[in-house]
């Protein structure tokens, strides 16, 4: 096997061979095609390290007019990753969504060979190059083997609606769509004198792409982007004060969540609760539209 | 176990129908048992990657890859026989403002492959041209990066 996969402290698995990865490969791809779908690039690497980068990644272009399905996953050598998206923007490359399911724990999925598994779905508006990136997120992971497959299928809508990279959403008449770049969240508390809310430690900051949809005719709303963030509500009313546009909706766990759309500052406000715990997320919008 | 494991991602994947001619399975066939003997042989397979070459990109796929200056590999490139001519690899460095190249094969063959011994550490673009047979305008190829232990 060479010298990557020298004996470790963390010897609890075996590291897959090249053979076994592109054989698992090779049998997603052929159960793919066998359902009348079509992959349009897989790969098998070595995810290393021995180095001080802790992240590799591979690159591809991607088209409009079809939607993508990018899967990464791991060996058990790498038991948990964080799967990042990025586009290439002339000299620079921007990063548009991100994915930590861990979908082999999260689905459990009994496999001798699997570790860690991420996917992200695109629907590319131009013709631009996507880089895919593994990075190490747990000191748990050592060198092992990754795989990559690249499923394509026509775009769901031909105007374009679902736009930036997309999610899963097929567009429907009513659906507005708030199409942001970049956010930052904090954790709240309640202030005990003054009973108001107050950021409970300090604001973390992203730059991942997110697309929100609301259809008040449907009582639908959603967080389509970041995959990360995906999320489906029930939007129970909505109210306009000032141009600002609040949504108060219930997320599909039971728990209540508020968003406010305020068009004059371009931020998509969110506050809800998680684990308990009171937080704040607020998204700078770059563009909204109705389908 | 595996099948069902591979059913099951596929539908957390959430695909669905869209219909495509070629198969990538023929050629990932092909390049198993290479890989098996690789391994067996005690070098270690870099990578192993499956794509589409189409002739409305010039008939050339691109990709890039790090390579150390202390380790001697080989690029070796499949076709799938039905589609894919003979191949053609170059690799190229990225120097000033242009990429150069570094290395490439003698001649066109249907399987090609190059050994490159690189001068520094860092991300170089591979090139494989193919032509492509009859009217055919995509075909698929394999194509696997050995590191010599």
């Amino acid at each position: 096997m060479g010298s990557c996969f020298a004996g470790t402290a963390f010897a609890q698995y075996q590291p897959s061979t090249a053979a076994e990865m592109t054989d698992f490969i090779g049998q997603v791809v052929q159960a793919t095609e066998k359902k009348g779908e079509a992959v349009i690039h897989s790969e098998c690497g070595i995810f290393t390290i021995r180095t001080n980068r802790q992240a590799m990644f591979s690159t591809r272009m991607l088209y409009p007019g079809h939607e993508y399905t990018v899967i990464l996953l791991s060996d058990r050598m790498i038991p948990n990753f964080k799967f990042v998206l990025w586009r290439r923007e002339g000299d620079n490359w921007v990063r548009v969504d991100s994915s930590n399911q861990n979908l082999v724990k999260a689905k459990n999925i009994q496999s001798t060979l699997l570790g860690d598994m991420e996917t992200v779905q695109l629907q590319p508006q131009t013709s631009q190059e996507y880089a895919f990136q593994m990075v190490s997120i747990s000191d748990k992971n050592e060198t092992g083997h990754y795989g990559l497959i690249i499923q394509q299928r026509p775009a769901s809508t031909t105007d374009g609606s679902t736009s930036g990279n997309g999610g899963q959403s097929n567009a429907r008449t009513g659906d507005r769509f708030f199409k942001t770049r970049g956010y930052e969240w904090a954790y709240l508390k309640k202030d005990a004198n003054s009973d108001r809310m107050l950021v409970d430690g300090e604001w973390q900051k992203s730059t991942d792409e997110g697309l929100f949809m609301a259809n008040a005719g449907r009582s639908d709303f959603q967080q389509l982007q970041p995959t990360s963030l995906a999320a489906k509500y029930t939007l129970n009313s909505s109210k306009t004060q000032n141009g600002v546009v609040a949504y108060y909706l219930t997320h599909t766990s039971g728990i209540a969540a508020t968003v406010e759309v305020d068009a004059a500052r371009q931020k998509l406000t969110l506050w809800s609760k998680s684990s308990g715990r009171d937080y704040v997320i607020v998204y700078t919008v770059v563009e909204s539209y109705d389908h | 176990m595996q099948k069902k494991i591979v059913w099951l991602l596929l539908l957390i994947a959430g695909v669905r129908v869209s219909g495509r001619a070629q198969s990538m399975v023929p050629v990932i066939q092909k390049t198993q048992s290479t890989i098996a003997q690789i391994e067996k042989d005690g070098d270690v397979v870099d990578v192993a990657l499956y794509d589409y070459i189409f002739k409305d990109n010039n008939s050339t796929y691109s990709y890039e890859f790090q390579f150390y200056k202390t380790d001697s590999y080989e690029v070796r490139v499949f076709g799938d026989d039905l589609r894919t001519g003979t191949f053609m690899i170059r690799i190229l460095r990225y120097v000033g403002t242009l990429w150069q190249k570094v290395e490439q094969t003698d001649i066109a063959m249907a399987d090609a492959s190059v050994t490159f011994t690189p001068p520094a550490s860092e991300r170089y673009r591979i090139e494989v041209s193919c032509g492509l047979l009859g009217s055919n305008t995509s075909g698929c190829f394999g194509m696997i990066i050995k590191r010599k232990e």
